[in-house]
């Protein structure tokens, strides 16, 4: 067998960086025993003199404006998922190891002209965004993990026989720090050092699964394959025998996708709130078309009539080619909640359904909730949500209008009192509302009730500031 | 007119905005007739109020104060809120018990009430019920036949406080006063009660709210944007003014407060302590049992007989005590110094009054009066009538049996610790009002870290400056102020480290008692500035780790040489002592060991006890930055002549060469020379102590100034005291301490002079302690000759101990010191245990039978192994090791040749991998010095040694490398930084001035192993070394485990 590993020394500030590329000092963080300390730090914090194992304070100390950005390991696990997708198309036999994929290679090799042709291949396939990185042959798994992750990060690939490892430091090997620690407290340095011992005296010391690994590490236990595991999401995509100009032929390719995802969400017994459908032009753009759902849905007869919807709204600028469809966004279904095709309650789905079609009909945009917000500011007290997710927040308990003028309009006054079509006559008030003084629109205002000789109940105060009288409300009679 | 009866200050704990100094003086200006501060269950706030009272009407004696009545507000578990208000001594007293059984119930910082409890002996306080809205519907609503537990509550409150009983009327401004009226007016009207007007007041002032804004959103632990209807709608809850009341309130509740506020005659000035009577014997009255004891202890002390001057001291003393009546306090104290001497537990006592004759005889002291020249002015003094202050320390691993032995005498509820209030400190408001404000927390781990131990605040600008901030931003503007107003904010309260209050009575008719955090501990409401301002007496009960150190030294001498010293009983005045700490030879000694005492140490030359009373008191912030240690020092040796200004100062600084040097001395001056009664001499001091956290001394200075030009003092003269009193700050130390601290400084000197190998030893089994790390200890004593035995477990104890190889100690002869188990890191008390338990029972024949005979957890193993401490049954560490392990998984059951392992050989370990497991497992080592092992290698060519340092020139250039152990950022040097470089001979003292230390921040603060390039130094025998040029070499330490102990 041959395996070859590719390391990510950096691999959590690569992912960082792909999302914000940084020029000024950065480094990811982790906490140990309640301490933060620098994991990882990008060129700038370097210079500055940040090192790896530092505690972020003393960094904070070092680099000016330094950026903390927390590990994710999730993250970069995913990565590695999505990385392990791509050396898929090299050999189904891939692992992952913390920062590194593993793959054996033996029987790509015909395929890719050999070794070094291979590693050149990898090397230039590699997406983008993940350097710096380490690409190392070896004859076992753990020997090409170890051989990777001890050598410095290279543009070019590094082939190593076990035996050529043999001086490394036991650091490097994939123990516990603690055996680490252990085995340096026996002066045992090198992995040489640790192979001449015998292996029943080391097992009987450190266990079993020590003495594994070394056996997997040279050689002596054949490592096993895996297979990799499918995607996790749903993709598909659909080429056209023509070109379409309408809209209408569009539905039938629709049909069959939408059909496809609901076999793959009944496999996976999921449902999902988010279809990203690109539609291939013949321009060769891909003109993105998301539909997106405001309860989870598994059922064609549940999407179908509002792609519809919104394909009776759409305009194409080019004739397209095909169409393709990504789901990502997978809900598990509700567990035993009575029958299986129903999930949901039905009074729930049927508003969110009359939004949907509201939607579909306005637009996304022109559709909204309301929400109140607890601010004793008026102007501030209320705000625009996405239909359906408002919650019945806590409201002040005085009396307010549900007509809030956009923006409080002045009122004339006569005798330092406030005209609006005759004089206005105080009903109640002052209510002094005085606050927002954090974020530079502080209000100093005196409100009253006030009624029009019509009969009309205003809502209006006086400034604190000004002296000036304004209406800012009116109340439903 | 009118009186606040409803008003929270910042001592409900991230309520209230304002301080209740702040409060009552707002309430002067506004003309109010009284104010009550009403803390949310707790009177913690109250005694700070009163002494702003008192204050004020020293400085103005013909304006009319209000009264400071005593309340507390109060929300009972079913949701009633009411005040309760103190009008006489004996409701104080019920509000104080009922306030301690509601925190007693809970845990630290909440209480719990039930309306029932106010059954029990509440009948003298008034009630103020607030009632809610929803409460006063369902009194209301005469159709529910059943109501709620809060309504029941609320009349359950009216009929256990029925004719004591007001409804409170708040009027706020925010929409509900009209409703609010309205349901009180019924209220009132259904049960017959009357309305009194309350503020509900949380500030002093109107622009206080913000800071209420940003308390109220660190309390929810959110951000002001979400802090919602959490926050108050407007500004009204501030003192406001008559006229705009009148405007709010019927007449008639108004008036009401006038009411209760004449029914409130209670002042905490009536607060009389009683001493605990059981330290008298029966058959005794406290002056005649004082007086016996007294005259027992002169026999003791002076067993030739008692000279005159010392007899005409005790009679005088004694007069004093009695005038004062204040002998059950020294018999308090007598009582629990002799339980300590019982136990033979170390202690010696200090404070004012610590240092009298009187004290010397009941042992409260060691400090004879008859050795130094010690002028006992500052022993309680009849004017400042206030109770004589003794702080004790005892040895820190025992103190706790002595707090408990109080607890177990005088009881829970006559004996509590004194409070400490935590307050804001810079990091905390920075910390806590960014995150009200939304600030980002990176940003605000940077403002506080660069703040933390260099930077200043008033350096804060230029912070934001440097973080692209701009601190004219108006976010920034609103930030800064509410730090500079927060700072110094009441957090918590927390227990004092050993202050007792100990009564006669039941502690809790006098302050309320609440709990502690620790367990099995209870503190009371005030801290001891409280205590000391309300003339309450206290006993500081504090722990002093030299003091364990000093006792077992004594206990070694005495297992090696059988010879039995005490502190008493060591020679006095014993030149050979002097001579090692005139040399600045002073590592271990209390007090003089760190880098500015060395360095003071040979220049001052102490020849007498009271040279080193001043030593220890002039080395010290304040009178450094006071500028008196150079014209001292001038003086003393002989550069400058010794003058005084007049025949008054020459009595009073004569002892001192002319210069400043105690606290007592700064008193007297502003007596004497500037003509200060005793009470304001007295405030002065106060004022001085508390000048740093507050201000507020400069109408002292104005009349101290005053007062000596009157007398015809020179401008000159004047401003060097005035710039002394500002330097002594509250660092200024009292000569009574000084001289109970001297007396430690002689007994640890005489013992490292006399005994160095027993001190050494005494010293680190009462680790951690002290200015030096066990290696530092430890190379010290190598240095001084002493032999220093590895840890073995075939001869260490827990402890370390002395080994004699002779049976009997020649006295010329030291014993060598054997290091003790304790050293080994990650061994457990118990694992150590067993092995000693087992040596001796038989000694270990080889490792196989150590063994099987200790069945050590693979932790302790491995951590003997690592320490080289199993050197005698096994070729070395490494081998140790891997024999230890094997052997450990050896089963017993399973015949010995069926397990037949391979043996295997381990190299050695090298002498770098010695040391860095050395200092791995201990934290030092005894072979070769780290600098010994690297002194070949390229980068240290050229390099000093310290033990070069000598024969170098005065401004010479010179190259030292050594190991950082030590960093110091003296508050009195701007941004100078001092470090201590170690290598193989000695400690070196590197200078790093400002400048350089912006230019090599990562070097000073980060560095292991340091280069230093510089220039030498030299005053007499003080060398230091002026750094030009810094760089980190720590790389070559590879990975040696040497730290720094970094001292702030």
């Amino acid at each position: 067998m041959l395996w070859v590993c590719l390391h990510f020394p950096a691999l959590a500030l690569n992912l960082v960086e792909q999302g914000l590329p940084c020029e000024r000092p950065l480094v990811i963080e982790v906490t140990r025993r309640q301490r933060r300390l620098v994991y990882l730090c990008n060129a700038s914090a370097h210079h500055a003199g940040v090192v790896p194992g530092m505690t972020i304070p003393t960094a904070q100390g070092l680099a000016d404006g330094l950026t903390c950005v927390p590990r994710n390991e999730d993250a970069e696990h995913a990565a590695l998922q999505q990385l392990g997708h791509w050396a898929y198309q090299f050999t189904p036999h891939i692992q992952c190891q913390p920062a590194s994929l593993v793959l054996e290679v033996s029987r790509s090799l015909n395929l890719f002209g050999g070794r070094q042709p291979l590693a050149q291949r990898m090397i230039a396939q590699l997406p983008v965004g993940y350097r710096p990185f380490t690409l190392a042959f070896c004859d076992t798994a753990q020997a090409a993990v170890l051989a990777a992750q001890a050598h410095p990060p290279c543009d070019q690939p590094y082939f190593f026989r076990v035996s050529e490892l043999h001086d490394l430091s036991v650091e490097w090997l994939a123990i516990d720090t603690p055996l680490a620690a252990q085995l340096r407290g026996m002066g045992i340095t090198t992995l040489a050092q640790l192979l001449a011992l015998p292996r029943d005296a080391l097992g009987k010391r450190f266990g079993t699964p020590l003495v594994t690994y070394l056996k997997q590490l040279t050689g002596e236990t054949p490592d096993l394959l895996t297979h990799w595991q499918l995607p996790e999401q749903f993709s598909a995509r659909l080429d056209f025998l023509q070109e379409v100009e309408s809209t209408d032929p569009l539905l039938f390719p629709l049909r069959n996708l939408v059909s496809r995802l609901a076999d793959f969400l009944c496999a996976r017994h999921c449902a999902t709130t988010q279809l990203d459908f690109h539609w291939r032009l013949r321009t060769g753009q891909l003109l993105p078309w998301s539909v997106a759902l405001s309860a989870p849905a598994c059922r064609s007869s549940d999407i179908l009539p509002l792609l519809q919807l919104r394909l009776a709204q759409t305009r194409l600028p080019a004739p397209v080619v095909g169409v393709q469809l990504q789901v990502t966004d997978l809900v598990p279904l509700p567990q035993g909640q009575g029958d299986l095709l129903t999930p949901w309650r039905s009074d729930q789905l049927s508003r969110f359904q009359l939004i949907d079609k509201l939607k579909a009909r306005l637009g996304n945009d022109n559709v909204q909730g309301l929400a109140a917000v607890a601010d004793h500011r008026p102007e501030y007290a209320w705000t625009g949500v996405v239909p359906g997710t408002g919650k019945a927040a806590q409201h002040p308990a005085q009396r307010r209008p549900v007509w809030l003028l956009r923006s409080p309009q002045r009122l004339t006054q006569k005798k330092d009192m406030p005209m609006l079509e005759g004089h206005l006559q105080l009903l109640t008030g002052p209510e002094r509302i005085h606050s927002g003084w954090w974020d530079g629109q502080a209000v100093n205002r005196d409100y009253y009730v006030a009624r029009q000789p019509s009969g009309r109940q205003l809502w209006i105060y006086r400034d604190r500031g000004d002296g000036g009288w304004y209406l800012h409300g009116v109340f439903g009679v | 007119m009118y009186a606040e009866l409803f008003c929270q200050s910042n001592f409900s704990f991230l309520c209230g905005a304002s301080h209740p100094e702040e409060l009552l003086r707002q309430a002067a200006v506004l003309g109010y007739h009284a104010i009550a501060i009403t803390d949310e269950c707790s009177v913690a706030g109250v005694v700070r109020a009163h002494v702003e009272r008192r204050k004020l009407a020293d400085e103005h004696p013909h304006l009319p104060l209000p009264a400071l009545l005593i309340g507390s507000v109060i929300t009972s578990e079913e949701g009633v809120q009411c005040i309760v208000l103190a009008p006489d001594r004996n409701a104080y007293g019920q509000l104080c018990t009922l306030i301690t059984r509601a925190r007693r119930r809970s845990e630290k910082g909440h209480y719990c009430l039930r309306i029932s409890d106010l059954e029990a002996a509440t009948n003298a306080c008034l009630f103020i019920w607030l009632p809610s809205l929803e409460q006063a519907t369902c009194l209301l609503d005469s159709h529910t036949s059943e109501k709620p537990a809060s309504a029941q509550a609320c009349e359950q409150l009216m009929r256990l406080t029925a004719g004591r009983l007001w409804i409170g009327l708040t009027q706020q401004r925010d929409g509900h006063d009209d409703s609010i009226a309205q349901a009180s007016t019924a209220l009132a009207r259904q049960y017959s009660l009357p309305i009194v007007a309350c503020g509900g007041v949380l500030c002093h002032v109107p622009e206080r709210q913000p800071l209420q804004d940003v308390l109220t959103a660190i309390r929810l632990n959110v951000p002001l944007s979400s802090a919602g209807f959490a926050l108050q709608a407007n500004r009204e809850r501030h003192l406001r003014p008559l006229p705009e009341l009148q405007t709010l309130f019927p007449a008639d509740a108004l008036a009401q407060t006038l009411v209760i506020a004449r029914r409130c005659t209670f002042s905490l000035d009536e607060l009389k302590y009683e001493y605990p009577a059981e330290v008298v014997p029966p058959g005794h009255n406290a002056t005649s049992y004082l007086r016996e004891l007294v005259e027992a202890g002169a026999q003791q002390r002076w067993p030739g007989g008692i000279t005159p001057a010392i007899r005409a001291l005790i009679e005088k003393e004694l007069q004093i005590i009695h005038e004062l009546h204040c002998e059950q306090y020294f018999l308090t104290v007598y009582d629990i110094v002799q339980f300590a001497r019982s136990q033979r537990i170390l202690c010696q006592g200090r404070g004012s009054a610590a240092n009298s004759v009187v004290c010397f005889c009941l042992f409260i002291t060691e400090v004879d009066p008859a050795h130094g020249n010690l002028l006992f002015e500052r022993f309680i003094s009849k004017e400042r009538n206030e109770p004589p202050d003794i702080d004790v320390d005892f040895e820190h691993e025992r103190r706790e049996e002595v707090i408990q032995f109080i607890y177990r005498k005088y009881g829970r509820q006559r004996a509590a610790l004194t409070a400490a209030v935590s307050t804001y400190r810079l990091k905390g408001a920075i910390r806590d009002v960014g995150k009200a404000l939304g600030f980002d927390q990176t940003l605000l781990d940077q403002l506080s870290k660069n703040l933390s131990w260099w930077e200043k605040r008033d350096q804060l600008p230029e912070q934001l400056q440097a973080l692209g901030l701009d601190a004219r931003n108006r976010r920034l503007r609103q930030f800064k102020w509410l730090v500079d107003t927060l700072l110094g904010f009441p957090r918590h309260l927390s227990q004092h480290v050993g202050g007792f209050i100990i009564s006669a009575g039941p502690l809790d008719q006098l302050v309320p008692i609440e709990n502690a955090s620790m367990d099995d501990r209870t503190v009371v409401q005030w801290d001891k500035d409280d205590i000391e301002a309300l003339g309450l007496m206290k006993i500081d009960v504090l722990a002093l780790g030299m003091l364990t150190a000093i006792r077992n030294s004594f206990h070694l001498i005495e297992q090696v040489r059988g010879q039995r010293w005490t502190m008493a009983s060591l020679p006095a005045e014993d030149p050979a002592t002097y001579r090692m700490l005139q040399q600045g030879d002073s590592v271990g000694v209390f007090q003089v060991e760190s880098r500015a005492q060395m360095a003071m140490l040979p220049r001052l030359k102490p020849a007498t006890f009271y040279d080193l009373v001043i030593e220890v008191a002039i080395i010290r912030p304040g009178p450094i930055q006071g500028d008196m240690v150079h014209p001292y020092l001038r003086r003393r040796q002989g550069l400058e002549p010794v003058t005084y200004e007049s025949r008054d100062i020459e009595a009073i600084l004569k002892r001192t060469l002319g210069i400043p040097i105690f606290q007592e001395q700064v008193i007297k001056l502003a007596m004497v020379a500037a003509g200060f009664s005793g009470g304001e001499a007295d405030r002065l001091r106060r004022a001085m102590a508390a000048w740093k956290r507050k201000g507020g001394l400069e109408p002292y200075e104005q009349k101290l100034a005053a007062g000596m030009r009157e007398r015809g003092y020179s401008a000159d003269f004047i401003q060097r005291i005035l710039a002394q009193i500002r330097g002594f700050g509250e660092y200024g130390f009292p000569e009574s301490h000084a001289a109970s601290f001297a007396l430690l400084v002689y007994v640890t000197a005489w013992l490292k002079c006399h005994e160095p190998a027993a001190f050494c030893c005494g010293l680190l089994n009462a680790q951690p302690m002290g200015f030096y790390s066990p290696s530092q200890l430890i190379q010290d004593v190598q240095r001084h000759g002493i032999e220093v035995r590895p840890i073995d477990v075939c001869h260490s104890d827990w402890d370390h101990t002395l080994e004699t190889d002779a049976m009997t100690l020649h006295p010329q002869q030291q014993p060598a010191i054997r290091l003790g188990l304790r050293l080994v890191n990650q061994l457990s008390h118990a694992g150590a245990t067993r092995i000693l338990q087992q040596r001796r029972r038989r000694p270990f024949a080889s490792l196989a039978d150590f063994t099987r005979r200790c069945p050590l957890t693979k932790t302790d193993s491995d951590a003997l192994a690592h320490a080289n401490a199993l050197r005698s049954l096994s070729a070395h560490r490494f081998q140790a090791r891997w024999d230890m392990q094997g052997l450990q998984h050896e089963s017993p059951l399973v015949r010995q040749e069926q397990q037949q392992e391979t043996p295997v050989q381990l190299p050695a370990p090298s002498a770098a991998q010695s040391l860095a497991e050395d200092y791995r497992s201990t934290g030092l080592t005894l072979g070769p010095h780290p600098m010994a092992l690297l002194r070949q290698h390229p980068a240290l060519r050229g390099c000093k040694r310290h033990r070069d340092l000598p024969s170098l020139r005065h401004k010479q250039f010179v190259k030292i490398a050594g190991i950082v152990t030590g960093r110091q950022r003296p508050g009195t040097a701007t941004g100078v930084v001092f470090l201590t470089l170690e290598d193989e001979t000695g400690n070196s003292n590197i200078v790093v001035w400002a400048d350089l230390v912006t230019r090599y921040r990562a070097q000073v603060l980060h560095a292991r192993l340091l280069r230093v390039k510089g220039v030498v130094e030299k005053e007499g025998d003080v060398i230091h070394i002026i750094a030009g040029h810094l760089e980190d070499i720590t790389p070559l330490l590879g990975d040696l485990d040497t730290h720094s102990r970094d001292f702030h």
